[in-house]
């Protein structure tokens, strides 16, 4: 699997730097993705032959485009399900076999997260794969966050969202940025460094455990 | 109002068992949300603020174990203090796990016993074919999109970057990421490939 970042937008310039600082960092671990590989378009010639004969049909013919542009790309495992794709078409209700065991997979991967000082904070069906072998594997870590102070003061320069989809943003994270934006008068806040760091957070940094 | 009277305590680290714990009751009940219409529906006016009830959660369905329920409340808290730690969560659903797997000792499993119960499963043959005849198609308009916009890009000039650039626009995106990535795109074996975009 192949990811590209047209860096034009802060957004896909910290997107790229949490895919590609946090995930080149992790130990593998098979509940989540496990990274490659990074390349500067093009992709260079002995990567590029490795990929899927699909990927790099799509790749020839996109790139040239995308050769005009400043594109960065992460190589990841290939999995070939979505677990949001998998749930809608397995008959209803799931097993609970199989309930169970995505959930513990879920879990063991945020549990390894956590134990490399890593938050995702875009948890969703969307952001989960399923592997060959039926396995959950957590993906998607354009939103996630190293919970160490200088590399969060680099992050946080261009201000970062309070997580990915609104609708699974805890409820605690969503009242901290209500309170940052009422302080600043808009409708709604990114968290800048400044502010983050005067709002005394808990940022669950790895000597307050897990 | 001052800043320093926002000063209050943002706790990232419970918030990722908040959203898996809604992750587990989407697992359970085949995609429904946990708290519907979160978080509109949750605003109180003041402030613009999130006023949770763990009551509010409906009832998973009948045959999923009455502790899967009890755990992703406790995941739900409103209070992130009050949620579970996640080596705790891992402890419980590798029980239940043993447990549907027809373990049942009281609690207490062996390592190989808890590895048995976790083992992936993989998903019924016609389940992973359908999955990849629909991907495979998706790529398929994906390719042909790509020609299409190759072709229109060479039409009007190679060295013509602005209307090449629309011409990949036109083509580009079949399936996106719901528009969070703006600028970011994938190329899957199989899957979408989505052009990246300016603003």
């Amino acid at each position: 699997m192949v990811f590209n970042f047209g860096l034009g937008t802060n957004a896909a310039r910290n997107a790229y730097d949490a895919e590609h600082d946090i995930l080149s960092s992790l130990p593998p671990h098979p509940n989540v993705v496990r990274f490659w590989s990074q390349a500067l378009d093009p992709i260079p010639d002995e990567i590029a032959r490795e990929l899927p004969s699909t990927v790099q049909t799509t790749y020839r013919l996109a790139s040239g485009e995308q050769r005009r542009r400043k594109t960065q790309f992460v190589i990841l495992d290939y999995h070939p399900f979505s677990l949001d794709a998998v749930v809608a078409a397995l008959p209803h209700p799931l097993p609970m076999d199989r309930i169970v065991r995505w959930s513990a997979d879920l879990v063991r991967a945020l549990v390894e997260l956590r134990s490399n000082g890593i938050i995702h904070r875009d948890l969703k069906l969307d952001n989960a794969l399923v592997a060959e072998d039926g396995r959950l594997v957590l993906c998607d870590f354009g939103c996630a966050l190293r919970l160490d102070l200088p590399r969060l003061e680099q992050e946080f320069h261009h201000g970062v969202s309070p997580g990915g989809n609104p609708a699974h943003i805890a409820p605690e994270v969503w009242n901290a940025v209500s309170r940052l934006a009422k302080a600043r008068g808009q409708e709604s806040a990114q968290l800048c460094w400044d502010e983050f760091y005067a709002a005394s957070v808990d940022m669950g940094l790895p000597q307050g455990g897990i | 109002m001052a800043l320093a009277e926002t000063r209050g305590r943002i706790s990232f680290r419970a918030a990722d068992t908040f959203s898996a714990g809604l992750m587990l009751y989407e697992l359970a009940t085949g995609g429904e949300h946990a708290l519907p219409d979160y978080p509109n529906s949750f605003r109180v006016a003041e402030g613009n603020m999130i006023s949770l009830q763990v009551s509010t959660l409906a009832p998973l369905p009948a045959h999923a174990p009455r502790e899967l329920q009890g755990l992703i409340c406790s995941m739900l808290s409103p209070d992130p203090r009050a949620r579970p730690a996640l080596p705790e969560v891992l402890r419980q659903l590798e029980a239940m796990a043993a447990s549907a797997s027809g373990i049942s000792r009281g609690g207490e499993y062996t390592e190989a016993e808890l590895a048995r119960a976790c083992s992936p499963v993989p998903l019924p043959e016609d389940i992973a074919t359908t999955l990849r005849t629909e991907a495979d198609a998706r790529h398929a308009q994906r390719v042909a999109e790509l020609r299409a916009a190759a072709a229109a890009a060479a039409a009007v000039g190679a060295h013509d970057a602005s209307a090449a650039a629309a011409a990949a626009s036109a083509g580009a995106g079949a399936e996106g990421d719901d528009g969070e990535g703006e600028g970011m795109g994938m190329f899957s074996s199989g899957g979408a490939v989505q052009a990246a975009s300016e603003p």
